[in-house]
């Protein structure tokens, strides 16, 4: 025999018999003998089968039509997703050629690093005075360095490809020229 | 070449007579021809679940036009998705667990909106302020009548019920799953499906026992 806690506690079981042969007969004992458990079985029963007997929501008539658009779009997504991939593919594939090029030997320039004397410049011996702006004056203008330095005498046996203010005296140790016109 | 060819329509023809319509297969052989080619597969999985997902959402969520928006949404899941199913599995499983994931988030979505629990208040309040009838026809003594009005007390009775025992019930009750089954739809253990279905079953009880004496 089984009391009522215990048949509330396992009633799910029993009332989807998934309970053996002999506690299913303790199970109809108890209902036979408690008319609180018997009512319990009975409103369970009676309330799932009127639900049961509700009328199923049927979808609406544009279920379908609705339904096939989206799955229209779907496919098309579908077969964007399937072409993307090989133009990503394509790209990509691009992009790493481009880097391995960039770093190959064959193209990289290969200008060797020298490391070059200091840069001193000497301060010319005459006073230069400053161009005045309302009167006439001196006023500065670079000397060429080929006029004043003799051929062979910059770095490396050529002129410095740069500034004229600079040229490069005969053991090599650049001097400042800076010449004053009237 | 033409010889290939020939033997290709052969073959169509052959398997075209010798397979079975759609409506005899079973769900997975349909996804298996489905994957095969056959488009019209799809359509006739639709057709067989459309109306108990739309019953099944329906039940969990309460709100009609939302549920069929959701078994859309679940239809196109399951479109997408349709080439990383498992045969092996059941699918009337995987697309119950597709429609429960979204039922679900239905609702949590719902909860946090403010809007919704405004309406929920009104409509409670608006029920409670409802004057009453001159004829009461609760007690009408037409069978019909009562009966059709035991039905609407017992669905909304399945309404009061809190969520996670909402769908194990239905699941059960109404869609005649199995509790294996209900616990891989809602990912939960066996042990819990028997115990919310149990405690389900019990506050069920309790609220239309009224009705019911």
């Amino acid at each position: 025999m089984i009391d009522c806690s215990r048949f509330l506690m396992e009633y799910s079981d029993f009332r989807d018999e998934l309970v053996d042969s002999e506690l299913r007969a303790k199970f109809l004992d108890h209902i036979e003998s408690c008319a609180s458990c018997a009512r319990y079985d009975r409103v369970v029963g009676r309330g799932v089968s009127l639900l049961r007997e509700l009328p199923d929501p049927s979808p609406s008539d544009d279920f379908g039509a609705r339904l096939q658009h989206r799955i229209f779009h779907v496919d098309d997504e579908m077969r964007r997703v399937r072409t993307f991939p090989r133009s990503g593919f394509a790209v990509a594939a691009t992009a790493v050629i481009l880097l391995l090029v960039s770093l190959s030997p064959l193209i990289r320039e290969n200008t060797p690093l020298a490391e070059l004397p200091a840069v001193v410049a000497n301060a010319p011996s005459q006073t230069v005075e400053t161009p005045a702006l309302l009167r006439s004056g001196p006023f500065l203008s670079p000397t060429p360095a080929s006029t004043l330095a003799p051929a062979g005498s910059s770095l490396l046996g050529q002129a410095p490809p740069s500034s004229p203010w600079l040229t490069y005296g005969a053991a090599g140790s650049p001097r400042g020229i800076l010449t004053a016109i009237d | 070449m033409a010889n290939n060819f020939a033997q290709d329509v052969l073959n169509t023809a052959e398997k075209a007579t010798t397979r079975p319509s759609l409506k005899e297969v079973a769900d997975n052989d349909l996804v298996i021809r489905y994957l095969e080619g056959e488009k019209r597969a799809f359509g006739e999985l639709v057709e067989r679940y459309q109306g108990r997902l739309l019953n099944f959402v329906y039940r969990s969520t309460g709100d009609r036009q939302r549920a069929e928006d959701l078994v859309q949404e679940t239809f196109i899941r399951v479109y997408r998705h349709l080439h990383r199913f498992d045969t092996s599995k059941k699918f009337s499983t995987w697309i119950y667990t597709i429609a429960s994931n979204l039922a679900k988030n239905e609702l949590r979505n719902r909860s946090r909106n403010p809007l919704v629990l405004f309406q929920t208040i009104k409509k409670n309040w608006e029920a409670d302020q409802r004057p009453l009838e001159w004829e009461d026809n609760t007690y009408r003594p037409d069978d019909l009548f009562r009966k059709r009005h035991l039905k609407q007390l017992v669905e909304s009775a399945v309404e009061e019920l809190p969520e996670h025992h909402r769908q194990v019930f239905i699941l059960r009750e109404m869609q005649g799953k199995t509790y294996e089954e209900i616990a891989e739809i809602t990912d939960c253990n066996l042990g819990t499906v028997k115990s919310r279905l149990n405690r389900a079953r019990n506050n069920f009880a309790q609220i239309v026992a009224p009705l019911l004496a």
